[in-house]
């Protein structure tokens, strides 16, 4: 007892074991912010990735940034950058982590977020069409679709899929693109708005394997004005051997082939869209049968007249919960 | 604690602060420290991510926040009875909240058809009193229809069709009248011949999901065609070895030859404008008027509707989903929760069905009969069987409507692995196959191509009334012979004839 003791009342001692001490929860809490919450499985996981990237891999594509003055990376220098989340979003809440950090300035009232979301999305699907670009809908856009053809109100973001091989030509072509999009604000006014987007693509897109989670966002198509943003996920055949004929995105949604092809030509927020063949099978797959059914959700009642999500009052909403 | 040996080493420990103050300060940063890291444990992680209010599930929010659970890892061992809890609990829920099915409105798709149901003319309806006779096409007088011949899931059997309809004596000139209940096309050999001859001898038709596929495949066709093929690979050289050396990259290869291998593709490549013009107008219900001579069901319901693969009880039929006339195959019941069935495979993906009849299908397909729905019960059309087949759920609809009000007769086939039959089991279908997960295997096991003839007779030759009949060919040797020919009169309740194969 009396030489731990001294040894603790030891000044010198003391202040080293406590930097020390705060050293380590600092670093871990870092670590753990940073890695999604997996501090000590890091190392295997990053043996692992190499593993996959030996494995052919899609198209390597450096940024055009890359290309210019210098040679572009070999496969294998590449599979060597370490993988940063490259996607940063405003904040941690569910609100705020459908802003892009570097537009964000302050989150948008529920009154018009769904007409910036609406332009993002209409301005997203035309700029693919004129570009020749398959994209189809997907989660709850998908979902929002099948009920009446637009935004759910209470949807943050807009979900899109692209094939590997189009992820492998925006990587390649278009990545870094700005694109103004002219919005009808006022249809009976006919008063127009510029609006401006960015198209960026992850620098991980084109990496096959899963990854460490951060960058499960293979591109987002960004309203530079409010941050917000089309989350544009790829689907590739990720392995194989374990799961053959399953495409998926780094999220772990897998489809096969046929169950998205031939693509359905469609609308979306009035402009033309596509959805997967198997729609309502993808549906019900990813949110079960309800969500083709139930009428009150998140505070909204679906009404079957004017085939809309109405926002309950407050009343009403403690009546259903 | 500490050996008292060590304290000669350490001098001066009596000048420190207050000793207890320092404890207590380093044993909590201890603590911390490993909470912080045990916390994140990967181990310990899936079970403190595990939220009980199923908030953390991705599924339970209708939101596109993307950050569902992994789809394809099975849950843990010790997650299976959380799972269980919050699955519990999420029903429990949904007994509360407020469901409808067929109010939703998604946008039109660009090959939906002029027309969703479709009037079978008035001349074509089998009647046995020539009160009315009708100038036809060719000029000769005719009276009203003879005979109607529904045949299902031809699926590019030209020569078997053409042989049942010689079987049958089948004149589309004097009277009879063909019609197809979708999916003539693709699986067999020439999906262009059977279009070919339905449209030469005028015949009726509803659109199929093979239909369906080959219109949307035709349009896939073209959009790659516009501006840039090189994605897709060429389209002109067709399945064969054209594009192999002008991918990308692998994946990109693997990708395009994915696509490329769809055998609606090739089918739509190889119909004419017009034969894809004459698909797209198909309607997907065919809705035939009344029939005059019936005294007896099923024949005397008020409507008969020829779809391909189903109705949903107690929906109009101008309401019906597209998708759903084409694609089901049973119901199922969110409110009741699944059954049994779906216990251990929360995620069973509705579409990828299996033709084999296992043991625990057949005994859940029982559950499903005993978990008999209330009248009100919000039913969703799914394309697998896991829930009810949707002919029991229609025909019980059917029989509890009160008999003034009108009955309507669903002719359906579709579905090529009967489950339980209909009474009578008129079961007009064609083969087994396996819509599988490869598009190349074309597996058609069964060897029947089936026609339901419905005939009016009048009175003179023997009882008057509407009978029906069913008559089959073998595919595989369509000129050798037939099956024997079965007749039987239609009887008590039914409001459903499908058209399918007796289960082997």
């Amino acid at each position: 007892m009396r030489p731990l003791a001294a040894l603790f009342s030891n000044h010198k001692v003391l202040l080293l074991l406590t930097v020390l001490l705060v050293l380590s929860a600092i670093l871990s809490t870092a670590a753990v912010a940073r890695g999604g919450g997996q501090p000590f499985s890091f190392y295997v996981q990053q043996k692992q990735e190499q593993q996959q990237q030996q494995t052919p891999l899609s198209q390597q594509t450096p940024s055009p940034q890359e290309n210019q003055g210098q040679k572009a990376l070999s496969e294998g220098q590449r599979a060597l950058i370490p993988e940063y989340k490259y996607f940063q979003e405003a904040g941690g809440t569910l609100e705020l982590a459908h802003y892009d950090a570097r537009f964000f300035t302050a989150p948008i009232p529920y009154t018009t977020h769904r007409t910036i979301l609406t332009h993002l999305i209409r301005s997203y699907l035309t700029t693919f069409a004129s570009l020749n670009l398959e994209t189809w809908l997907a989660h709850g856009t998908l979902l929002g679709w099948y009920w009446n053809g637009r935004i759910m109100p209470w949807d943050f973001d807009v979900d899109a899929q692209v094939s590997g091989t189009t992820l492998a030509i925006l990587a390649e072509q278009h990545n870094g693109s700005v694109h103004t999009y002219t919005a009808h604000t006022n249809p009976t006014t006919g008063q127009e708005e510029n609006r401006t987007y960015l198209l960026d693509v992850n620098p991980f897109a084109t990496r096959v394997g899963w990854g460490r989670g951060e960058n499960f966002i293979d591109a987002r198509w960004i309203d530079v004005e409010t941050g917000m943003f089309v989350d544009i996920t790829g689907l590739v055949e990720r392995d194989p051997r374990g799961q053959p004929g399953v495409w998926s995105c780094k999220n772990y949604h897998g489809y096969r082939p046929e169950e998205l092809f031939p693509l359905r030509e469609t609308e979306f927020e009035g402009v033309p869209a596509m959805v997967p063949w198997e729609y309502e099978g993808v549906l019900v797959g990813e949110y079960g049968e309800k969500s083709l059914v139930v009428t009150e959700w998140e505070g909204h009642r679906w009404d079957p007249d004017s085939k809309e999500w109405v926002k309950m009052n407050e009343t009403e909403t403690e009546e259903v919960l | 604690m500490a050996p008292p040996a060590v304290a000669q080493f350490l001098p001066g420990h009596r000048h420190g602060p207050s000793r207890s103050l320092l404890f207590l300060l380093l044993g909590g940063l201890t603590f911390l420290t490993l909470c912080l890291f045990t916390s994140h444990l990967p181990a310990l992680q899936q079970l403190t991510s595990v939220s009980p209010f199923g908030a953390s599930a991705g599924k339970s929010r209708m939101t596109s926040t993307g950050a569902a659970a992994p789809h394809h890892q099975g849950p843990s061992q010790d997650q299976v009875v959380l799972l269980d809890l919050i699955e519990h609990e999420k029903e429990k829920k949904l007994e509360n909240v407020k469901m409808e099915y067929g109010t939703n409105k998604h946008p039109p798709f660009k090959d939906d058809p002029p027309l969703l149901v479709g009037d079978l003319p008035q001349e074509h309806i089998p009647s046995s009193s020539p009160a009315s006779p009708t100038k036809g096409p060719d000029g000769e007088n005719r009276t009203n229809g003879k005979r109607l011949v529904v045949v299902g899931d031809v699926h590019g059997q030209r020569a078997a069709l053409k042989a049942l309809l010689r079987k049958i004596g089948f004149d589309h000139k004097h009277g009879d009248h063909l019609v197809l209940a979708g999916d003539m096309v693709t699986k067999g050999p020439d999906s262009k011949g059977v279009v070919k001859l339905a449209m030469d001898i005028g015949a009726s038709a509803v659109r199929g999901n093979q239909e369906d596929k080959v219109l949307a495949a035709a349009r896939e066709i073209h959009r790659f065609s516009v501006d840039d093929d090189s994605r897709l690979g060429p389209e002109a050289d067709g399945d064969g070895e054209g594009g192999a050396g002008k991918g990308d990259d692998d994946n990109g290869e693997a990708e395009t030859e994915a696509r490329r291998k769809d055998h609606a593709r090739s089918v739509a490549r190889s119909l004419s404008r017009a034969q894809l013009a004459w698909l797209r107008s198909l309607p997907i219900i065919l809705r035939i008027g009344h029939l005059p001579d019936a005294t007896s069901a099923p024949w005397n319901a008020s409507t008969l509707a020829v779809v391909h693969a189903g109705l949903v009880p107690g929906v109009p039929l101008k309401k019906q989903d597209p998708w759903a006339v084409m694609n089901m195959r049973s119901l199922v019941y969110p409110r009741k929760g699944k059954g049994k069935k779906n216990k251990g495979k929360p995620h069973s993906r509705s579409n990828s069905p299996s033709d084999d009849t296992t043991p625990e299908e057949a005994t859940t397909e029982l559950d499903a009969l005993t978990l008999a729905p209330d009248a009100d019960a919000v039913a969703v059309p799914i394309d697998g069987r896991d829930g009810e087949p949707w002919s029991h759920a229609w025909n019980r609809h059917q029989n509890t409507l009160p008999p003034s009000t009108p009955h309507t007769l669903a002719i359906y086939g579709h579905d090529a692995k009967a489950g339980l039959q209909v009474t009578p089991k008129v079961d007009i279908s064609p083969y087994y196959y396996t819509p599988s997960s490869s598009p190349s295997i074309r597996t058609i096991h069964g060897k029947q191509l089936t026609a339901l003839v419905i005939e009016a007779r009048s009175s003179s030759e023997g009882g008057g009334g509407v009978r029906h009949r069913i008559e089959q060919v073998d595919c595989a040797d369509p000129e050798v012979r037939g099956m024997e020919d079965e007749e039987e009169e239609g009887e008590g309740e039914i409001a459903s004839v499908r058209l399918m194969p007796e289960p082997s």
